[in-house]
């Protein structure tokens, strides 16, 4: 994994959440740190409960 | 995490409504987002979808029955009881995102009503003699929370559409507990259950579509609560409402067969996981809001 990828936000296509590796989801289970392509896929979007799969990379 | 318009057009709602990290869509925000994400029910290819249900066990048949009826009744009941929702807009902005929630709903309803006529082979000619079949199948929770509770909610908004108390009481059942408890769970384990077995690929597609939908709709009510919660007394009325409302969602789950029974399982999927992705769902979204239920984990 390079370091883009690993430090690459994802947004929800749903609701409009960011997953940040920077600060992870820990209420979630996913700590700080985790690049999205660690994270399981029974995760879920905490706001809207949208897939992992429904998230997309963000450009720029 | 947080969030913010991606290719959309920014509102100085989606940063004051931030708390704790989260930054949620507005509602002219949630607006462009549905613009973008159209779908037709009239699109969707149920050819492969009619053999498969014939394939299915009866079992498996009766268990999909149950949950897709939820879905259906409680599409088709949210379409027109969603029309109080709408006129309690607080603002033309507001007003434009929930119109386009009511156009879902119906949407929804088409959707089902198609799936029944073409997969389970209904021959009711009108949808009100097929909701009166599919109502059969619903739960006495169900028919309770749907039937009362909802329609009580969203009654008092009707008569009074300025009154906040009144919409916090009916986001709260609406949004968080017949969308984004009963609902997205739903969702989830009848999705992870027909991607497993790879079956219904038309139904798939249009429940995904849904789905987004539903996500969307969700991210409203998270919104609005998230606004209105920062007065103390709606925190306590949400708080309160989403106190009654979880046992009765928690008894709406539970299929007839195993009425009474402590522990239950839906299409290989236990009452434990069931229940726990449910309240995990809720809790984590009351976080963002900034709502805490002590004893709710």
């Amino acid at each position: 994994v390079s370091t883009a990828t690993a430090t690459a936000r994802w947004i929800c296509e749903s609701c409009g959440l960011i997953y940040d590796p920077a600060e992870g989801d820990p209420d979630g289970g996913i700590p700080p740190g985790t690049a999205f392509a660690d994270i399981p896929d029974t995760w879920v979007c905490p706001v809207c409960g949208a897939r992992k799969r429904d998230f997309v990379p963000m450009e720029g | 995490m947080t969030t913010e318009a991606h290719e959309l057009h920014t509102d100085p709602a989606t940063v004051e409504g931030s708390l704790g990290g989260f930054k949620l869509l507005s509602p002219t925000e949630l607006y462009w987002l549905w613009e973008r994400q159209q779908w037709s029910v009239a699109d969707l290819d149920f050819a492969e979808d009619r053999a498969h249900w014939e394939q299915l066990d009866a079992v498996s048949r009766d268990e999909l029955t149950w949950n897709l009826a939820q879905f259906f009744v409680g599409e088709e009941r949210v379409t027109t009881a969603f029309s109080p929702v709408v006129l309690a807009a607080e603002s033309e902005e507001e007003e434009a995102y929930l119109a386009t929630q009511q156009v879902d709903e119906a949407r929804h309803t088409k959707f089902f009503s198609r799936f029944w006529e073409e997969v389970l082979a209904d021959d009711a000619t009108t949808l009100h003699e097929r909701m009166a079949r599919v109502r059969a199948h619903c739960n006495a929770p169900f028919t309770h929370l749907f039937d009362d509770v909802l329609m009580a909610a969203v009654d008092r908004l009707r008569v009074e559409p300025a009154d906040t108390a009144a919409k916090v009481r009916a986001i709260v059942t609406y949004h968080m507990i017949v969308e984004g408890t009963l609902a997205l769970t739903g969702q989830y384990f009848t999705t992870e259950y027909l991607t497993d077995k790879a079956i219904l690929p038309g139904f798939l597609e249009g429940f995904g579509n849904v789905a987004r939908d539903e996500h969307r709709h969700v991210g409203y009510g998270t919104w609005f609560l998230q606004q209105k919660c920062r007065d103390p007394r709606h925190a306590d009325l949400a708080r309160d409402t989403l106190l009654e409302l979880i046992p009765i969602a928690s008894s709406v789950l539970v299929p007839p067969r195993y009425e009474g029974q402590a522990t239950y399982e839906v299409l290989g999927f236990s009452s434990q996981d069931i229940q726990q992705f449910a309240l995990t769902a809720l809790t984590r979204r009351l976080k963002v809001i900034g709502l805490s239920i002590p004893g709710l984990t």
